[in-house]
């Protein structure tokens, strides 16, 4: 006999008996709001090491390089697994924070060379000369001159923090196994027979949290690309 | 007197001995780092017993069984000398030698990651050679285009996968044939997929668009202007493209680790992978501890190495 499937049968719970589109979404928007805080931190740790970087003794600037290249070398998620793991963390705050505190070498290495090539810049001699502060030609004239550079750099950065946190979850270390994307993942396979739904809803919320800003850097990078002919 | 020789000579000294200095002292801020993590800051004793049972005596004889008594010097060098001999302490779950354990379950692993390694070297050259081409047809761009979705993270792919997988199982669409099934081959299959979708795409990817670009370069023009057929010139390109190559294979090769930690997690197999989430869920730290450091040495010394290769003879481009 033919069956037909409508979307009154697709079972619109969780396993748990909560409603699967609330519950979803609700992790959604919890695991933007810990990528925004992980973006956050490590905006805010590489721009104070990329100052440090260009300010400092060669032994220091030389050191901190060397850091970066470790830290490029093996990834963050190697890192944050062992912390998690050995501090035993269940906040999803503090899981937040530590993928932040583990992601500043992608920013400290763009902002040290955006300032190295900014020294040199004529605009910057010219604000300089009409006695501009430093304050007046961070936010007036460097900043506005890196953003087409930076906000690309900090969404590929939610979209690589949204994966490492649900890394952490799908591994069941970090944060409320229960509201996290990556656990609820590993978590619908075990329902897939009864609950398919389930599984189906929780991948495509999560690759909304990877494909919204990996969209927006491909738009913003386009954009830069016909503007520049 | 070939003075450039002996400069060449002189500079790869150089580099060798920095890589080797660099290496060694990351190995031990490694070990430092790990040994700090895992036996000073959370009590592992407290995470052992949980707060809610601890009882003095118990905590002392729990202490002294897993070697966190005396100072903390003291700890440290017996630690430092355990390591360089690859004596990573005893599991508290099992009783069993870490690294014994580690050794039984990367042989386990072994052909998952050999055969993804396989997978991943021939995606490689496939991108390398069938991108070498002046005309790049709508295929070539149609693949091109769809291969960032291999970028997903692991974890994801691999659940997608193991779902699809006992999915199909549950339903029993294939089941009779006995190709679906906790060691079936369609399993298998799609097991070193979730291993090997990330360090392919990557590799093929870089491949293809490098592939794309040497073969506009101009010394390609002059291999054609004096009369080298296109067969000979692809394969003569392909060293280039392969030198550009290196220093990804780095990254390739950590994202086959972590593919395999992954996968087996969401497969639910026993292999070097599932051995750090079992160890971490069970808060078995001395394991836990000892896949770190067997982990994480290899995968420091291949990225200096790499890095160091990558100084010293810098690609053409």
């Amino acid at each position: 006999m033919e069956q037909t499937l409508s979307l009154r049968d697709v079972n619109w719970q969780t396993p748990y008996g909560d409603p699967l589109v609330t519950t979803v979404s609700f992790a959604v928007l919890r695991t933007a709001l810990m990528c925004s805080i992980s973006v956050a931190v490590a905006f805010f740790c590489g721009a104070l090491i990329a100052t440090l970087w260009r300010d400092s003794q060669r032994w220091l600037s030389e050191t901190i390089r060397t850091m970066v290249g470790v830290m490029d070398g093996i990834g963050a998620i190697l890192p944050a697994l062992a912390i998690a793991s050995a501090l035993q963390l269940r906040s999803e705050w503090g899981t937040a924070v530590l993928v932040g505190l583990l992601t500043w070498n992608v920013v400290a290495a763009f902002l040290k060379d955006e300032f190295s090539s900014l020294d040199r810049a004529a605009f910057i001699e010219a604000a300089l000369v009409l006695g501009a502060s430093r304050w007046q030609i961070l936010w007036q004239h460097a900043l506005p001159h890196i953003a087409p550079r930076l906000v690309p750099l900090l969404l590929g950065l939610f979209a690589g923090c949204a994966g490492l946190m649900g890394a952490l979850g799908f591994l069941g270390i970090a944060g409320d196994a229960k509201l996290s994307l990556g656990f609820m993942l590993y978590d619908a396979k075990s329902f897939v027979q009864q609950t398919p739904s389930y599984f189906i809803a929780t991948f495509i919320g999560f690759a909304w949290v990877i494909a919204i800003p990996s969209a927006l850097v491909w738009l913003f990078t386009k954009g830069q690309k016909y503007n520049s002919y | 007197m070939d003075l450039s020789a002996r400069s060449h000579d002189s500079g790869f000294t150089v580099v060798l001995g920095k890589t080797i200095l660099r290496i060694v002292v990351l190995l031990f801020v490694l070990h430092a780092a790990v040994f700090l993590a895992f036996d000073i800051l959370p009590e592992a004793a407290y995470s052992q017993l949980g707060f809610a049972a601890v009882k003095k005596e118990l905590l002392e004889e729990t202490r002294q069984r897993m070697g966190l008594t005396g100072r903390l010097p003291e700890r440290y060098w017996l630690s430092l000398t355990h390591c360089s001999r690859f004596d990573f302490g005893v599991s508290l779950r099992t009783g069993y030698p870490v690294a014994e354990l580690l050794r039984r379950r990367a042989l386990d692993s072994l052909p998952v990651v050999f055969t993804s390694l396989v997978v991943t070297i021939s995606a490689l050259l496939a991108g390398s050679w069938f991108y070498s081409t002046k005309r790049p047809s709508r295929w070539h761009h149609c693949v091109l285009a769809l291969s960032p979705a291999t970028l997903l993270p692991q974890f994801a792919s691999a659940s997608a996968l193991a779902t699809g997988a006992f999915f199909l199982l549950g339903l029993g669409t294939l089941s009779p044939s006995g190709l679906i099934g906790k060691s079936g081959r369609v399993t298998d299959a799609l097991l070193i997929t979730a291993v090997a979708l990330m360090p392919a795409g990557i590799l093929f990817t870089a491949a293809a668009k490098t592939a794309l670009l040497m073969s506009r370069r101009r010394f390609v023009l002059t291999y054609e202007a004096i009369g080298l057929p296109w067969s000979r010139i692809r394969v003569l390109l392909q060293t280039n493209i392969l030198q550009q190559m290196l220093p990804l294979a780095n990254r390739a090769l950590l994202a086959l680790l972590l593919g395999t930690v992954f996968a087996e997690l969401a497969f639910d197999r026993p292999g070097i992978g599932s051995v750090l989430t079992e160890a971490i869920r069970s808060g078995d730290q001395p394991v836990a501890a000892g896949w770190f450091l067997a982990v994480g040495g290899p995968v420091i010394f291949l990225s200096q190495a790499l890095a160091a290769w990558n100084k010293r003879f810098p690609s053409a481009t």
